[in-house]
């Protein structure tokens, strides 16, 4: 089991190369992580324990982009997707905790032209 | 009788869910007493779908149908006949272009996907979408 | 009297097997064994998919395998590197049979083999598991074979020549057009006859392997050919072979054979 990686450590945070000031653009965060809800079980029978990512914040220089408070029903390596704008660049930074209490965090750079 | 506690109390009522209590009232029960008008709300999710593990939504509140100063503060997404009823629920920050979230989700049964805004002024919008699990052809047991 | 209805009968079901055998029978092997689809009526799996989960698949920034590939170049640079200075190519050229050099006998190297081939004699990783081959399904050789597979997408698997003289191409064909499990179906009754028509709501796919290592909506996680043949004996109610059965792998090669010519595009998102 050492081979498998803990959950919610492999992520990717997707934006655009360079976007214009305040257009709209698409902010794509994609988890790796089981999602696992408690209610299957493994090939003896025995109930696989729920595992699921509890919190996600989103933040762009400091500032909530949003915050996921409930996430029960997002699938297996759950990908959101939501809209934002900026006039400056800046950094923005995702970070989650499942219930077991892993932690993941990744980071990207908005850069907007001539800011 | 039972029918009479079956009203009160519905079986998926999150109020028994460990999650939904995350945050302080759960949305369901929130929307429930709620005049149910679905405003500017718009939900896009296949009306059929073969396995119900993962089912693109795009949850999308058209903020030029709001009245002026009121801003969307929450979007859900409501699954009642999934174990947790209250599928998920997302705060939106002042970064947000657009009242608009795309994800999937998982859908325990063929069931009515409920869509949720919460505005400012403490009303709701709502959209309802009725979903059809079909089952794949082939059953997999690996 | 008697005797001459039991003649009949006996008549009749010889008939009948010779009938049986001539409808299920592969085609003869003895002339150039023909493919089922022409290189231009080839269609990947992709294309008998629901509408939104092609368009899924179509974007690789929804596709969740990415995170796996992810993973599986970082692997690329810590274990590979020294021999393989360029990943694209690599996963073109498997499956393919060699000789064991023991036992005389043929075997098929798949891209998941053929990373633990190489992790067990050439790779020298420090720690406790070092050289061990990975286990089958598990997260590191998922990894590597997405990212091999993704690093050769838009090329198409080398098949030798001979291929269809080999012993495990001919158990393979067999074993695509046997009748069996509690459906009565065959491999061949389904993807070489009927593809494009519905089982419920699915359209029958003409069964290729290009996709694969694949993103398998249904398994919510990535997964090997392997996994989802043994995944097509258990919906056709038959015997699932054990994961090492030499069988699987002889079949990603007729599979490999099938599909010549069909572009690779691992890893795919699949239902």
């Amino acid at each position: 089991m050492s081979t498998q990686p803990r959950p919610g450590q492999n992520a990717r945070l997707i934006v655009p190369r360079l976007v214009q000031p305040n257009e709209e653009f698409a902010v794509r965060l994609l988890i790796q992580h089981p999602m696992e809800t408690g209610f299957r079980r493994d090939d003896s029978g025995k109930p696989i324990p729920a595992n699921v990512i509890e919190t996600i914040n989103m933040e762009f220089e400091g500032e909530t982009l949003f915050k996921g408070h409930v996430l029960n029903a997002l699938t297996a390596n759950p990908s959101i997707t939501v809209m934002m704008s900026s006039k400056k660049s800046g950094s923005l930074r995702a970070n989650w905790r499942d219930q077991d209490g892993n932690t993941g965090s990744i980071s990207a750079e908005v850069k907007v032209v001539g800011a | 009788m039972v029918l009479t506690a079956a009203l009160a109390a519905p079986w998926w009522l999150p109020a028994l869910d460990t999650f939904a209590q995350t945050s302080a009232r759960p949305l369901d029960e929130r929307v429930r007493t709620a005049k149910i008008e679905r405003g500017g709300l718009s939900l896009d999710i296949p009306v059929v779908v073969e396995t119900g593990t993962s089912v693109p939504v795009v949850l999308f509140a058209d903020t030029s149908k709001l009245k002026e100063g009121v801003r969307v503060e929450r979007l859900g997404i409501l699954a009642p006949k999934n174990p947790r009823p209250v599928a998920m629920e997302i705060e939106l920050g002042k970064w947000m272009a657009q009242a608009r979230i795309t994800t999937n989700i998982r859908l325990g049964a063929s069931q009515s996907v409920i869509g949720v805004a919460q505005l400012s002024d403490g009303s709701y919008w709502q959209h309802a979408i009725n979903v059809v699990l079909t089952g794949s052809a082939c059953y997999d047991g690996t | 009297m008697l005797a001459h209805s039991v003649r009949n009968t006996r008549v009749a079901s010889v008939l009948f097997y010779v009938l049986f055998y001539v409808v299920t029978c592969p085609p003869s092997s003895a002339q150039s064994p023909s493919r089922p689809y022409a290189t231009d009526q080839l269609r990947s799996g992709a294309s008998f998919m629901a509408q939104h989960l092609q368009k899924q698949q179509a974007d690789d920034d929804q596709n969740p395998a990415m995170l796996w590939v992810d993973s599986g170049r970082a692997l690329f640079e810590r274990d590979c590197k020294t021999c393989h200075t360029e990943a694209r190519g690599l996963a073109t050229k498997l499956p393919r049979v060699t000789i064991d050099s023991t036992t005389k006998k043929e075997r098929v190297i798949t891209l998941e083999s053929q990373i633990n081939t190489c992790r067990s004699t050439r790779v020298k990783t420090q720690g406790a598991n070092a050289s061990t081959p990975y286990a089958l399904e598990s997260e590191p050789l998922l990894s590597l074979a997405s990212y091999l597979a993704f690093s050769s997408r838009g090329m198409t698997q080398e098949i030798a020549a001979n291929i269809t003289q080999t012993v495990s191409w001919q158990r393979a064909r067999a074993m695509f057009f046997a009748v069996q499990g509690k459906l009565d179906f065959s491999c061949a009754a389904c993807h070489d006859k009927i593809a494009g028509k519905r089982v419920r709501t699915q359209a029958i796919s003409q069964g290729h392997g290009v996709g694969f290592p694949a993103y398998r909506i249904e398994w919510q996680t990535v997964g090997s050919l392997n996994r989802r043949l043994r995944a097509c004996f258990f919906g056709m109610e038959a015997d699932v072979p054990a994961a090492s059965d030499p069988i699987l792998p002889a079949l990603e090669l007729y599979l490999a054979w099938r599909a010549s010519g069909l572009p690779i595009e691992a890893p795919a998102l699949r239902r």
